[in-house]
């Protein structure tokens, strides 16, 4: 059986779920432990009476204020990119709108095609024939929204997986992060380390900001990639051929609204 | 030129208001297609860093998409419209003798 659109997105919706859920529970930690056991654990140096602490006070603070700071502003930084965790689902659900809709504009353009339709067997005469013209410029809007939604479709489903990329690759950055941070701050705690684990805590932070903002950096550059599609999109929904002046084609009544025959001429005339 | 038969006129007047029911539909459906577009903006309605361009884009493509199906159901009802029209001159013509009298069929 083919894997339809449906099941790949169905795959990757489980899959962001997944994400979204242990990222969430991450950054909660981030924040409800681990950022207050820092507070402890720097408190604990700045008041601990070993001697060459005491010493070294005067170089160690402005490292431990350093280490707070880039606590604070990755902890603000995850808050603000996980703020649309849900984008995901967003596209990927709108991508299978776009492809039901894709299917009612298709059908229109089915329902509009000449021969499946009688009226231009029964009827002749200069209106009749104009009404003929009118005919296809519809079909071509018709079927140029059927391509439109067709390729709206294709891109938020793969705009919908870049952005599951995109918080997978936070996740795997939050979680070494966790992990490097509670041991460094451990091993700040142990007394005749406490030097090395204060300069560790501040490497962990420092290369998990340098990460951070390097995936800032790549997801925002290939979403701005993606922008592209959109863009050659509104030029299709612009181009002149299958919407003149920007509009759908006009429906042109005038020439064929002349029924009677009161002006002395047949402009639809029955076929006998 | 010979006159059409009355059960010819009938047919081809069936043809025609089906004609013109067809045009209805198209316009309905392009109700509906642009209903739904609407419903596909996406507005987060807060900071999306890196997503901004990109749903900015796409919400303006739907934009264009709403603009075009909103049009073509005005344009596709103007048809329908028209063709009922017809259908009803040429009926009511053909009631009041007006073709033989012309000889305009």
């Amino acid at each position: 059986m083919a894997y339809a659109l449906t099941d790949f997105i169905r795959d990757r919706q489980a899959q962001h779920a997944r994400t979204a859920e242990a990222l969430l529970r991450a950054h909660a930690r981030l924040r409800d432990e681990v950022m207050p056991a820092a507070a402890s654990a720097i408190r604990a140096v700045q008041t601990s009476p070993a001697p060459w602490l005491v010493l070294g006070r005067g170089l160690i603070a402005p490292k431990l204020q350093q280490i707070w700071n880039g606590l604070s502003s990755l902890e603000g930084l995850l808050a603000t990119l996980l703020s649309p965790i849900q984008i995901p689902f967003w596209l990927w659900h709108n991508a299978e709108r776009w492809a039901r809709l894709e299917g009612e504009v298709t059908g229109m353009v089915g329902d509009m095609n000449i021969t499946n339709r009688e009226v231009h067997l029964r009827w002749h005469g200069a209106a009749a024939d104009a009404y003929d013209k009118v005919l296809p410029a519809h079909v071509a809007a018709a079927a140029q929204l059927g391509t439109s939604a067709d390729t709206i479709q294709r891109s938020l489903t793969w705009a919908g997986t870049a952005a599951a990329v995109f918080y997978a690759a936070l996740l795997a950055i939050l979680i070494q992060f966790t992990a490097g941070f509670l041991t460094a701050m451990a091993t700040a705690m142990s007394v005749p380390f406490a030097v090395m684990g204060i300069v560790a805590m501040f490497m962990v932070i420092s290369v998990a900001l340098a990460e951070l903002g390097a995936l800032v950096v790549v997801g925002t550059e290939v979403f701005a990639r993606m922008k592209i599609w959109m863009i050659e999109l509104q030029t299709e929904l612009n181009d002149n051929s299958a919407f003149p002046n920007r509009r759908w084609p006009p429906s042109r009544t005038d020439w064929f609204a002349d029924a009677t025959v009161t002006d002395g001429d047949a402009d639809w005339s029955v076929v006998r | 030129m010979t006159q059409p038969t009355p059960q010819t006129i009938g047919v081809a007047l069936t043809a025609l208001k089906a004609e013109s029911a067809l045009w209805t539909q198209q316009s309905e459906r392009l109700q509906r297609v642009a209903n739904d577009a609407t419903a596909l903006l996406i507005e987060p309605g807060g900071v999306t860093v890196v997503f901004d361009a990109f749903l900015d884009a796409y919400n303006e493509v739907t934009r264009l998409y709403v603009q075009r199906s909103t049009d073509g159901r005005d344009s596709t009802a103007a048809i329908a419209d028209t063709l009922a029209a017809v259908a009803t001159t040429y009926a009511e013509e053909e009631k009041a003798n007006l073709h033989a009298q012309h000889r305009l069929y």
